[in-house]
C-alpha cells in the first residue's frame, strides 16, 4: 500500500451528539423546540412580539386568523410531543436545510428565534433516540421516522434521513392551519427521571410563562399537557416620590428597549435582570456577573432583592443578538450587548444607591428595611408592558418628612450596661433605651 | 463637616492655580475645534460656585449644571451666581444619566475624599454617556491620612495607627490593583508615589471603559498633584474619535509645561504667601528662575524662609497665582 499523502479528518457521529448535548439542560431542549415552532409562525405571519411591549398588540385578530396560533406540548414519561399551527416545514427545506448541523438562515427578514442551526437536532439528541415528524405547508406534506440508534449505527460516512410515507405516519393533525407534529419516544432514561418530578413539570410552566410572555401577551396559544398558560412577568412600582427610568435605544441594527427600577411591596422574589431576545427570555431574575453583578455592579446581595431590570433586544439580524447559542444565557463579548451593559449598569446605578441606602435599618427583630416598606406604601404596579409604553426617568423625591434613620446596635459588657442603668435611675430599663440614652447624651454635650 | 465648612474655596491658592491652568489649557483647545463656549458645564460647586464663576467669565460657557447632595437646597439656590445654572441636589449618580447624550460637555467632578467604589462608579458613568469632544476632569484626595480614614469599619475599629497604615495597601489593591497593574505595596503609598499610583490606576480604568465607546478614544491632558491642605490628584482630558490626536496637536496644548501625558503627575502646589512674600517673588522673577535653573537651593538674597519646590512652582504659575485682599461690601 503506498503510504497516504493527507492525514484524514471527519467528525463522527457520537462525538457530535455528545459535543451538542453537552452544554444544554433538558428544559432548554423543550424551549428549543417551541422557539423552532414560533420561529415558523413569526417568519409565516411576519409577527414582531416585541410590538407588545409598546402598544396593544394581537396579531391574531389583526390577521383575521381562523384560529389561534398555538404550541401544543405534551410531556409523559415515555413520549414528549409538540404540535403546532405556525406553517410548517416544506419539503424543500426539509431536503435541504432542516436537518443540516449548522445551516442558520441568512439576511432574515422577521425577528426570528433560529439563530444558529442547531437547536431542533441538538433538542431531539437530548431528549430521546426515536424522531416522529409530520409537517404541511400550504403546498406540501412530508413525514419522517429517524431511528437514531439505527442511524448511528450506519457508521459515519452516510447522515443522510429518509423520508418515511405518510399514510404510514402514526401523527394526525389536530388544527386547521397548516404546522408541523413532533413526537419523541425511546426518551433518554435521564430525560424519564425529571419529566416524573413534579417540580421539573412546574418549573418547566413556569419557564413558558416567563420565557414566551412576549408571545403570549401578542396572542400566541401556549398549551402543556392540556392547560393554557398564562404570560407571567414581574412588575414595577411607581408613585409620586419613586419612578422607574424606560428607555429606547438603537445599537447597530439592534433594537433596545430598557426598564429599570424597583418592585413593589408583595413581590416577595429576589429579582434581577430579565433579559428578552427577539421577545424570548434568555436570561430570568439574573444575579449573576453575566447582568454585571460583581463586576461593574455591586455583587448581588439581598438588599437589592427589589431591584428589577427588563431588557429586550430585538432585530432581523438574529446573528446580532446577544444570545448564547442555548438560547439561555448571553454573549458577553457581542459588541451589542457590551454597550447595553453599559446603559444597564448607569441606570441601575442610581436605584441600588437607594436600596443601599435602607440597608442599615436591617435588624432580625424589625421588618426588614422599613423604609422602604414606608416608600412603597403608596403607590402603582405597572406592568413590563404599561412601563414600556411611555418613556421615562428614574426620580427620587422622597417626602420631606419620610424619616430618615439608621439603626445602631453593639455589644457591652452585661455587668457595665447595668451600672448605667442605675446611673440612669432606672435598672429595670431595656438595652435599647440604654443605647438611645447614651447616644443622646454625646449629641448634646459633645455637638455643636 | 462639609468640605465648604473648613475653607472658602477661594482662599486655596493650589486650586485657584489648577482652575486657571484649565482656563489656559482650554482656551487653546477651543481654538482647534473644541468650541468650550459651547459646552455645558457640570460640577460640584458647593456654595461658593467658583469654578462656575470663573468658567463663565473666562470661557463663556452658559451651560451649567450643578450637582449638591447636602441638604442645603435654599443656600444652594440663594448662592448660584447666575440663572443660568441648573441646580440638582441628587447625587452624580442620579445625574449623569440625564445628561444630554447629543451635547459637548465639560465635566469636573471635584471630590473631597479619596477614591472609592463610588467615584470609580461615576467615573465609568460619565465616560459611558459623554458626547465626542467632551473634556473630563476627576480630582480625588490623594493623602495616606485620608486613605486610613476611609478604612471600613467595622474593619477599622480597635486598629492603631500603624495597623491601619497596613491596611490602605491591601484596600487599595482590591479597589484599584486591576487597573494599576501590579501590586501596591505600603511603600508605594509614600507621599510623593502616591498619586502616581492613582493617575495611573485611574488613567488605565477610563482606558478600560472607553473600549465599549466604539470608535472613541481617552486623550490625557491634565495630570496634577496639589496640595492645599490634603493632597490632591486630578487626572483629565478629551473624550474624542481615535484620529483627533492631530487636531489636539495643532492646538498648541503639549507645548504647555503643564500638561502632560504621562503618568507622573505634574506637581503644581504653590506655596500661601503673604502680599509682600508675593510681590517681592515677582519682582525678582527673571533672577530667581536663573537662580533655580542652576542650583536646588533658595538664594542667599531670599528675604522669607520657603521650601524650594513651592517657589519653583510659583516662578511657573506666577501669572495663575490669586490675589486676595479683604472686600468690605
Amino acid at each position: 500500500m503506498s503510504p497516504a499523502d493527507k492525514a484524514e479528518s471527519f467528525v463522527t457521529k457520537s462525538f457530535l451528539i455528545d459535543i451538542i448535548t453537552r452544554d444544554i439542560g433538558i428544559m432548554d431542549a423543550i424551549l428549543e423546540l417551541v422557539d423552532n415552532s414560533l420561529d415558523r409562525a413569526v417568519e409565516v405571519y411576519k409577527i414582531d412580539v416585541t410590538r407588545s411591549l409598546t402598544e396593544e398588540y394581537n396579531f391574531t385578530g389583526d390577521l383575521r386568523l381562523p384560529q389561534p396560533i398555538t404550541v401544543n406540548i405534551h410531556v409523559s414519561n415515555n413520549e414528549f410531543t409538540i404540535e403546532d399551527n405556525c406553517g410548517g416545514i416544506t419539503r424543500v427545506d426539509l431536503e435541504h436545510e432542516v436537518f443540516i448541523f449548522g445551516f442558520p438562515k441568512e439576511g432574515s427578514e422577521y425577528t426570528g428565534l433560529s439563530a444558529f442551526g442547531i437547536g431542533m437536532k441538538r433538542a431531539f439528541f437530548k431528549l430521546g433516540r426515536m424522531v416522529e415528524l409530520r409537517t404541511r405547508t400550504g403546498q406540501d406534506e412530508t413525514a419522517i421516522t429517524w431511528d437514531i440508534e439505527e442511524w448511528m449505527n450506519r457508521g459515519d460516512e452516510d447522515w443522510d434521513i429518509p423520508f418515511s410515507m405518510i399514510e404510514d405516519s402514526r401523527l394526525h393533525f389536530n388544527y386547521e392551519l397548516p404546522g408541523t407534529i413532533i413526537r419523541i419516544g425511546n426518551l433518554n432514561s435521564s430525560v424519564k427521571t425529571r419529566f416524573d418530578q413534579t417540580e421539573f413539570m412546574s418549573t418547566l410552566k413556569n419557564r413558558l410563562r416567563t420565557s414566551y410572555a412576549l408571545f403570549l401577551k401578542s396572542g400566541i396559544k401556549i398549551m402543556l399537557n392540556g392547560e393554557e398558560l398564562t404570560h407571567s412577568l414581574p412588575s414595577f412600582f411607581t408613585s409620586d416620590e419613586i419612578n422607574y427610568t424606560s428607555k429606547y435605544s438603537r445599537e447597530k441594527d439592534v433594537d433596545i428597549r430598557m426598564i429599570v427600577g424597583i418592585t413593589p411591596i408583595d413581590d416577595r422574589m429576589p429579582r434581577g435582570w430579565y433579559v428578552f431576545c427577539n421577545g424570548r427570555m434568555v436570561l430570568e431574575g439574573d444575579k449573576t456577573h453575566l447582568t454585571g453583578w460583581g463586576t461593574i455592579l455591586p455583587m448581588f446581595h439581598p438588599k437589592f432583592n427589589h431591584f428589577l431590570g427588563f431588557v429586550s433586544f430585538s432585530s432581523f439580524n438574529v446573528k446580532a443578538l446577544p444570545w448564547s447559542s442555548t438560547k439561555w444565557g448571553v454573549e458577553l463579548d457581542s459588541p451589542v450587548y457590551m454597550a447595553a451593559l453599559e446603559e444597564m449598569r448607569l441606570q441601575a446605578v442610581p436605584i441600588l444607591n437607594i436600596l443601599d441606602r435602607w440597608k442599615d435599618i436591617r435588624d432580625d427583630d424589625e421588618p426588614a428595611v422599613t423604609a422602604l416598606r414606608e416608600l412603597l406604601k403608596e403607590g402603582q404596579t405597572v406592568s413590563v408592558f404599561a412601563s414600556a409604553r411611555v418613556e421615562s426617568r428614574f426620580a427620587y423625591k422622597p417626602k420631606k418628612d419620610r424619616p430618615d434613620v439608621v439603626r445602631i446596635s453593639f455589644v457591652k459588657d452585661r455587668e457595665l450596661v447595668q451600672r448605667v442603668k442605675e446611673a440612669l435611675g432606672n435598672p429595670r430599663m431595656n438595652n435599647s433605651t440604654v443605647g438611645g440614652m447614651v447616644f443622646d447624651y454625646y449629641v448634646e454635650s459633645e455637638m455643636d | 463637616m462639609a468640605s465648604y465648612e473648613k475653607i472658602d474655596y477661594l482662599l486655596r491658592p493650589s486650586k485657584q492655580v489648577e482652575r486657571k491652568l484649565f482656563i489656559e489649557t482650554l482656551q487653546k483647545l477651543a481654538k482647534a475645534g473644541y468650541y468650550i463656549h459651547d459646552y455645558t458645564y457640570f460640577g460640584l460647586g458647593s456654595i461658593y460656585y467658583a469654578d462656575f464663576i470663573l468658567f463663565h467669565k473666562y470661557l463663556h460657557i452658559d451651560s451649567m449644571i450643578c450637582a449638591e447632595i447636602d441638604l442645603i437646597p435654599k443656600r444652594m439656590e440663594f448662592n448660584k451666581p447666575y440663572e443660568f445654572i441648573q441646580l440638582m441636589m441628587e447625587p452624580v449618580s442620579q445625574v449623569i444619566p440625564k445628561l444630554d447624550r447629543g451635547k459637548k460637555h465639560l465635566v469636573w467632578l471635584d471630590y473631597d475624599f479619596s477614591i472609592h467604589e463610588g467615584i470609580l462608579s461615576d467615573i465609568r458613568s460619565c465616560i459611558h454617556v459623554l458626547a465626542p469632544g467632551s473634556i473630563i476632569l476627576f480630582t480625588v484626595v490623594s493623602d495616606m491620612r485620608s486613605l486610613m480614614n476611609s478604612i471600613d469599619p467595622p474593619e477599622a475599629i480597635g486598629l492603631t495607627e500603624e495597623q491601619k497604615k497596613e491596611r490602605v495597601a491591601p484596600v487599595l489593591n482590591e479597589l484599584i490593583g486591576i487597573h494599576y497593574g501590579e501590586e501596591i505595596k505600603t511603600k508605594d503609598l509614600a507621599t510623593n508615589r502616591l498619586p502616581k499610583v492613582i493617575a495611573k490606576s485611574l488613567r488605565n480604568f477610563i482606558n478600560s471603559c472607553i473600549v465599549t465607546r466604539e470608535g472613541l478614544k481617552f486623550f490625557q491632558v491634565f495630570n496634577f498633584r496639589y496640595r492645599d491642605n490634603l493632597q490632591m490628584l486630578t487626572i483629565g482630558g478629551v473624550i474624542d474619535y481615535g484620529d483627533s490626536e492631530g487636531k489636539l496637536e495643532q492646538s498648541g496644548i503639549y507645548n504647555l509645561g503643564f500638561v502632560t501625558q504621562e503618568e507622573e503627575p505634574i506637581q503644581i502646589s504653590v506655596p500661601p504667601l503673604t502680599i509682600r512674600e508675593k510681590i517681592w517673588l515677582e519682582k525678582n522673577l527673571v533672577q530667581l528662575e536663573g537662580h533655580l535653573a542652576d542650583n536646588c537651593t533658595l538664594p542667599e538674597s531670599m528675604p522669607f524662609e520657603s521650601e524650594v519646590q513651592p517657589i519653583k512652582n510659583f516662578v511657573k504659575y506666577y501669572r495663575h497665582y490669586p490675589s486676595y485682599y479683604e472686600t468690605l461690601v
